[in-house]
C-alpha cells in the first residue's frame, strides 16, 4: 500500500526511538503468569514479555483506562496496562473458541494467528496520551493527524485518532528493527507489524484474514469484550456480559470473498447484552456531568498551554506525538509547576478536584420552543464555542465583572454510536453462508440510540460562586442567538442556590 | 461588534458537514424515507465516491471494514437531526424518518445557485439509492 509521507510519522519514530533507547531487552526463558482481577491467572509468552516490559508499554500502567472518572467513581483507578492485557487474552480466548468449533478456515496458521492476536491486543493503546480519550479530544483536531488521515483515507477510513498513533507506533522503523534485532532471532517468531497496525485500526487488507482484523477491532472484538467488564467492575456499575455463551457461538463466515469473524444466531443474546452495555456505560460513567466538567478543565490546561508557548518537558503541545510524552501523573505533575501560569492553578483544581458547577443544563427536555434549534447548539465548532463562552462572559459581567471567558465551560458530548446492529453478520444457518444483521433480529440499534438522545445533555459549566449570575447570562444568551425558550428544569437540575 | 452578534453571524454562514447532509435532505422530493443506518450511510458513501461531489462530503471519512460502510462523522450528524426531532421517529417504531423540510432547507441558504443544483443532483441519486428503482 502506497502511503504519502507526512510529518506525524518522522514525529512517532523519533518517539519509538526515544522510548526504545536505553531499553536493554532482558532474554526471558519461560512464559511469565500474570493475575488478573478480572480475567483470572494468565500465561505471557517470552517473546510478549519483552515488548511489555518495554517504556511503549509501561507508560501505560500511568494512563488511566477512563480517565477522569475516578474523581466521581473512585474504585476506576484501572489503567490502559492492565487493559492492553486483558485485550490480549479475550483474543486468545477468541482463537481458542473458533479452533474448538473447528471454525477457522482450512490453511489457516493458527499459531501466527493466536501470536498476532495477542501481540495487537497487547499494542492496541500505545497511541494513548494523558487521561486516554481526554488527549484523543485535543489532539484528534491537530493538522498533523487529520493531513495523515486524508493521505490515507482508505487505510484509516474513521479510526479513532489513539488508533492511528497506534498504528504508526507498530509500523515505524524503530518498532521494526526492535522486533527484528530481538524479537524474532531469539524466539524464533515472525510477526507482520503491518497487519498488527492494520488489526489495531480496523483495516482489511487480506480478505483471509479479515477476521483477524475483528478479533481486534470488530462488533464483539477484545478490546469491547475487556473495558465492558473492566470498566463496569471497578466503577462498581454492575453489567451483564455472558462471554462463555459468546465463545461457544463464536465463527467464521464467508462473505463477498471476505472471511469474517461472525455469531450463531443463538449467541445473539450476548450482542445485545453488548450494546446495552456501552449504552449504560457511556450514559452512567463516562458522561457523569463531573466527568464532563473535569474533562473541560483537563482541555483548559492545553488552552493556557498552547495561548502562552508553555512547554512542559520540552513539548509544545502542537503535534499529537508531543502527547505520547506524557502520561497522567505528568498532568498532576503540572500543579507544582511555577512556570505554566494559570495551566497550574487549573492542573491544581483537577488534583484537589475542586471542579466547574452546572450552570445550565442544554437537552431536548429543557428547551420548551423550537426543539429543532437544538440542532444548531449541538453542531457548535470549536470557535463557535469560544464566541459562545464569550458572549456569556459579556452578559454576565453586566451582574459581575470578574467572570471571564474563561470562567465558562461550554460542553457538548457526543452521542455514542451503536455500529453493532447494522455492520456485523450473524450466522443463520450451521453450514451456510446466509447471514443477517443483528437490527433484523431487534433493532437494538435503534433502542439504544433512542435512549442515548433521550439522555443527552449539553452543559455550561463555572465556578461555584458564579453559577447564579452565569445561569442568567447563559440563559439570554443562547435563547437569543438559538431563538429558543428554556424551562425551569434547565436551571433547578444545576441545583443553583 | 458583540460577541453575540459575531456568534450569530459565525452561525448564519460557517458552512459545516451537518448543512450539507441537511441540504441534500431538503433537496429530495420526499417527507419520509426508510430509517436504516445500513442504507443511509451506504447512500452517502456512494455520493462522495462521485468526483464532482465529494468535495462536499470530503470531511466524511468512511469504515468500510464491516459489511457495509459506515461514518463516524454522519453518525454524530444524524444523532442530533434526531435529537433535535429534524428527523423525526415516530415512536415506538424506527423504521422511518419525519424529515422536517422547513427546517432542512435553512441549510441552502448556505449555498449558491449553483452549488444547490449540484445538491439537488445528489439529492436525486440519494433518492434513487434508498429506493431501488
Amino acid at each position: 500500500m502506497v502511503k504519502q509521507v507526512n510529518e506525524i510519522r518522522e514525529k512517532i519514530n523519533l518517539y519509538v526511538e526515544a522510548q526504545l533507547e536505553e531499553y536493554k531487552p532482558p532474554y526471558i526463558k519461560s512464559p511469565k503468569v500474570i493475575h488478573d482481577t478480572i480475567l483470572g491467572t494468565n500465561i505471557f509468552y517470552p517473546h510478549e514479555i519483552m515488548v511489555i516490559d518495554s517504556p511503549l508499554l509501561q507508560r501505560l500502567r500511568r494512563i488511566s483506562q477512563v480517565d477522569v472518572v475516578p474523581l466521581v467513581f473512585p474504585s476506576g483507578n484501572h489503567n490502559r496496562f492492565e487493559h492492553s492485557l486483558g485485550v490480549a487474552v479475550i483474543a486468545d480466548k477468541l482463537v481458542q473458541a473458533l479452533k474448538n468449533r473447528k471454525s477457522l478456515p482450512e490453511h489457516t496458521d493458527s499459531d501466527a494467528l493466536l501470536y498476532h492476536v495477542r501481540m495487537a491486543g497487547i499494542l492496541h493503546d500505545c497511541g494513548h496520551g494523558a487521561f486516554s480519550h481526554m488527549s484523543e479530544d485535543i489532539h484528534g483536531s491537530f493538522p498533523d493527524i487529520f493531513e495523515e488521515r486524508r493521505n490515507n483515507r482508505n487505510l484509516y477510513g474513521d479510526a479513532k485518532p489513539h488508533e492511528m498513533l497506534s498504528y504508526l507506533i507498530v509500523t515505524s522503523l524503530a518498532l521494526r528493527n526492535f522486533f527484528r534485532d530481538h524479537v524474532e532471532p531469539i524466539y524464533g517468531i515472525s510477526f507482520d507489524l503491518d497487519l498488527i497496525g492494520e488489526m489495531i485500526i480496523g483495516h482489511v487488507s487480506n480478505s483471509d484474514k479479515a477476521f483477524w482484523v475483528e478479533i481486534i477491532n470488530g462488533a464483539f472484538d477484545a478490546d469491547k469484550l475487556d473495558y465492558i467488564q473492566r470498566d463496569s467492575h471497578f466503577t462498581g456499575i454492575q453489567m451483564i456480559l455472558d462471554l462463555d455463551r459468546l465463545f461457544y457461538t463464536v465463527d467464521i463466515i464467508e462473505i463477498d470473498g471476505k472471511q469474517r469473524l461472525t455469531i450463531d444466531f443463538s449467541g445473539v443474546s450476548t450482542l445485545e447484552e453488548i450494546v446495552f452495555d456501552k449504552m449504560m456505560l457511556v450514559s452512567t460513567v463516562y458522561n457523569h456531568h463531573k466527568v464532563r466538567s473535569a474533562e473541560c478543565l483537563f482541555k483548559s490546561i492545553f488552552d493556557e498551554i498552547k495561548e502562552n508557548d508553555f512547554s512542559i518537558h520540552g513539548r509544545f503541545f502542537d503535534s499529537a506525538a508531543d502527547f505520547l510524552y506524557i502520561t497522567d501523573d505528568d498532568i498532576y505533575g503540572m500543579a507544582k509547576m511555577t512556570d505554566i501560569g494559570k495551566a497550574s492553578n487549573l492542573a491544581r483544581n483537577l488534583l484537589n478536584r475542586n471542579l466547574p458547577k452546572r450552570g445550565l443544563i442544554i437537552s431536548g427536555r429543557t428547551i420548551d420552543s423550537n426543539r429543532q434549534n437544538l440542532q444548531q447548539i449541538m453542531s457548535l465548532n470549536n470557535e463557535q464555542i469560544t464566541l459562545l463562552r464569550e458572549a456569556i462572559a459579556e452578559e454576565a459581567n453586566k451582574q459581575n465583572p470578574a467572570i471571564t471567558a474563561k470562567d465558562i465551560w461550554v460542553d457538548l458530548p457526543k452521542i455514542p454510536k451503536f455500529k453493532e446492529g447494522s455492520l456485523w453478520p450473524i450466522k443463520t444457518f450451521a453450514n451456510g453462508n446466509s447471514y443477517i444483521k443483528l437490527r433484523d433480529v431487534f433493532p437494538v440499534d435503534d433502542w439504544t440510540k433512542a435512549f442515548s438522545e433521550n439522555k443527552w445533555q449539553g452543559y455550561v459549566f463555572t465556578w461555584a460562586e458564579f453559577t447564579d449570575e452565569v445561569n442568567q447570562a447563559a440563559q439570554s444568551v443562547i435563547e437569543s442567538a438559538f431563538d429558543i425558550q428554556f424551562n425551569s428544569y434547565a436551571r433547578s437540575i444545576c441545583k443553583i442556590t | 461588534m458583540s460577541k453575540i452578534d459575531e456568534l450569530k453571524t459565525s452561525l448564519r454562514t460557517t458552512r459545516k458537514p451537518d448543512d450539507v447532509i441537511m441540504a441534500i435532505l431538503a433537496s429530495t422530493s420526499k417527507t419520509k424515507i426508510v430509517k436504516d443506518p445500513t442504507v443511509f450511510h451506504s447512500a452517502i458513501f456512494e455520493l462522495s465516491k462521485n468526483e464532482s461531489w465529494n468535495g462536499y462530503l470530503e470531511d466524511f471519512f468512511f469504515d468500510v471494514s464491516g459489511i457495509s460502510p459506515f461514518s463516524d462523522l454522519l453518525d454524530q450528524v444524524l444523532s442530533r437531526l434526531e435529537t433535535s426531532c429534524v428527523l423525526a421517529t415516530p415512536n415506538p417504531r424506527y423504521e422511518e424518518y419525519d424529515l422536517q423540510k422547513d427546517y432542512l432547507s435553512i441549510s441552502l441558504n448556505k449555498f449558491d445557485a449553483s452549488q444547490q443544483d449540484c445538491l439537488k443532483q445528489m439529492a436525486n441519486k440519494f433518492e434513487e439509492i434508498l429506493i431501488p428503482q
